[in-house]
């Protein structure tokens, strides 16, 4: 229990020096991965620091499985290089890296109980007390007195867990998960982000995430890295990503948007079909508005005539047509609007600090 | 319904009744006199027995250590690949065992017939596709993933091919080891062309006792129901085993 304690100091520590050299967990330096041609990773250069919660997201087929699997030791690059605690293993197969993974579909081994498939790693490593770091790994995870059961006999998040208690019982230094809660439905989901998020402090082991799912990794991350078609597009705080979005990519795959394309004199930009944005912009500039930041008022602003109005509970979503121009808004359902009624005809602003500019 | 489902019943029950209690029937009663047991107590049906124990299992054992590798590599072809490589497998099966066993006898050199490894040579030259079909089918079955997840957790390739292939493809490795042994086990017609006197196993001895003038039914009924006895109590044991460790 004592050694716990000092693992969360020691945890909180290392969050607060500036990351230097030695404090990268994984590092990988212009790492490229081709399948028949098609550049799976492009040209990748990232950082994850000892400790943090990282992700990688974005769509399928954007090379966030492949890049993991480069990590994990599954795969080994075509160019570039793979740093693991400042050391270069782009040569080192999967079983002699200090990483272990959590499958998107569990691999629990079959032939195995959950303390058969808990002590595997423990039993290979030849280390003691295996019985009880099998204990203490399923009580970890909640499964205390799991012991005998058949995998197969487990619903999907108890599989879950265990696939967590196997990886983390051997104590590596970077754990990787592979979109571990796809398959689990959305309560369950939830439940387990926050696990996650615990076992994660708690354990003060670096957790490489993937996943397709933006709010899971805004919610759970210290910093996301968004791919797109094996390239990094950004890199941040869920922050950073959400309200600085540096691509249209990031933008629109991280929540959505109102997008104005147009050209910008430094104070306002026109768009093709005749809006004026104030912007401090200049030259070919996509403008993004986010949903909750517009205002429906009736006051100043683009006239604009409701479509749909979708009461969603905790907030509302409006969609609202000016010309040809879609515009969605959110709003959360606080009293500050006044009912709008489809079809009525009302207009639409927002604050100019909430306009971000974003390269063409 | 009801009537029909038992008309149904009752060809497959004739059959049976016909074609296996009554033969089984009449050779239990030929076995079980004074002149059986005697044979069935006698030295040199231990000796046979022994003898075909021994080498239908070292014929086995080669047969399995020569097909893992092969359902292993045909396994991890391409489909259209795999196809090919195991119409190969099965092709041999084209030709008569007789003629394949004549076959032998032509390509195999003289020094080496007459022996108890020419018998060997050719129970696994016969019985090769009995082993890897299994082995290739549960092979094919097992999960990429799962051997990725024995590597990810410290296991070399080595110790995941023990760990994790060996025991989840343990019903193919039963399944073709019983389809090996058994045919082995009572087989005559290798050692007839391929043994000589010191492979003479007990099916060449069943033959003797059947068809040769001083021969005795009453023998021959008794090593028939030795090895029939063998065969299913081999056959109970693996299925008890693959039941008890859950390996379907």
């Amino acid at each position: 229990m004592q050694s716990e304690t000092l693992c969360v100091i020691n945890h909180i520590e290392s969050k607060e020096v500036a990351p230097g050299v030695d404090e990268l967990d994984v590092a990988l330096r212009g790492v490229t991965k081709s399948y028949g041609g098609r550049r799976a990773v492009d040209d990748v250069t990232l950082e994850v620091r000892r400790g943090e919660f990282f992700s990688l997201l974005g769509p399928s087929g954007c090379g966030k499985t492949t890049l993991m699997r480069l990590v994990a030791g599954f795969e080994f690059p075509d160019s570039g290089t793979v740093l693991l605690g400042g050391r270069d293993v782009a040569r080192v197969p999967a079983h002699k890296r200090d990483v272990n993974m959590v499958f998107q579909n569990y691999a629990l081994f079959p032939h195995l109980d959950v303390e058969g498939n808990v002590a595997f790693g423990l039993k290979i490593a030849g280390a003691d007390d295996v019985e009880g770091r099998v204990r203490r790994a399923l009580e970890k995870v909640n499964l205390a007195g799991f012991e005998r059961r058949a995998t197969t006999t487990l619903s999907g998040g108890e599989q879950q867990r265990v696939a967590l208690a196997r990886a983390v019982v051997t104590g590596p230094r970077i754990l990787l998960l592979d979109e571990p809660l796809a398959a689990l439905d959305l309560k369950l989901r939830k439940g387990l982000q926050e696990e996650l998020r615990r076992l994660q402090r708690e354990l003060a082991i670096t957790f490489l995430f993937v996943t397709h799912d933006q709010e899971e990794a805004l919610a759970m991350s210290d910093r996301v890295a968004v791919m797109n078609r094996g390239r990094v597009e950004q890199v941040g705080t869920p922050e950073e990503i959400y309200e600085r979005p540096a691509t249209r990519f990031v933008a629109e795959f991280v929540g959505s948007g109102n997008f104005f394309e147009g050209t910008g004199d430094g104070k306002v930009v026109r768009t093709r079909d005749g809006l004026a944005i104030e912007a401090a912009a200049t030259g070919e500039v996509t403008l993004l508005v986010r949903p909750e930041k517009v205002r429906v008022n009736g006051g100043a602003g683009f006239p604009a005539r409701v479509e749909e109005v979708l009461y969603q509970g905790s907030s509302t979503s409006i969609i609202l047509r000016a010309g040809d121009r879609r515009i969605l808004v959110e709003d959360a359902n606080d009293g500050a609007i006044a009912h709008v009624r489809v079809g009525e005809t009302t207009t639409v602003s927002w604050r100019p600090e909430d306009v971000l500019v974003l390269p063409r | 319904m009801k009537a029909r489902f038992v008309a149904l019943l009752v060809p497959p029950t004739l059959w049976l009744a016909i074609f296996l209690v009554v033969p089984a029937a009449i050779v239990s009663a030929n076995a079980f006199t004074a002149e059986g047991l005697r044979h069935l107590a006698s030295p040199v049906t231990w000796t046979l027995f022994a003898r075909s124990f021994s080498i239908a299992l070292v014929a086995t054992t080669v047969c399995l250590a020569a097909s893992y590798p092969a359902a292993y590599f045909i396994a991890g072809c391409a489909p259209r690949w795999r196809n090919l490589l195991l119409f190969l497998v099965v092709l041999p099966f084209w030709t008569n065992l007789l003629v394949r066993v004549y076959a032998l006898k032509v390509v195999l050199p003289e020094a080496f017939q007459n022996s108890t490894g020419a018998v060997v040579f050719g129970l696994v030259h016969s019985f090769l596709p009995f082993m890897i079909l299994p082995l290739y089918a549960s092979i094919e079955k097992l999960p990429r993933r799962l051997l990725e997840a024995s590597q990810d957790l410290g296991a070399s390739p080595w110790m995941s091919f023990w760990k994790v292939t060996v025991p989840l493809t343990a019903p193919g490795i039963g399944a073709g080891c019983i389809l090996v042994f058994i045919p082995a086990f009572g087989i005559f017609a290798l050692p007839e062309f391929l043994g000589g006197a010191q492979a003479w196993m007990l099916g060449n001895q069943i033959e003797l006792y059947f068809k040769k003038q001083q021969g005795s039914t009453a023998a021959g009924s008794a090593l028939t129901l030795l090895l029939l006895g063998c065969t299913v109590a081999l056959t109970g044991v693996y299925y008890r085993l693959r039941k008890t460790e859950g390996l379907v």
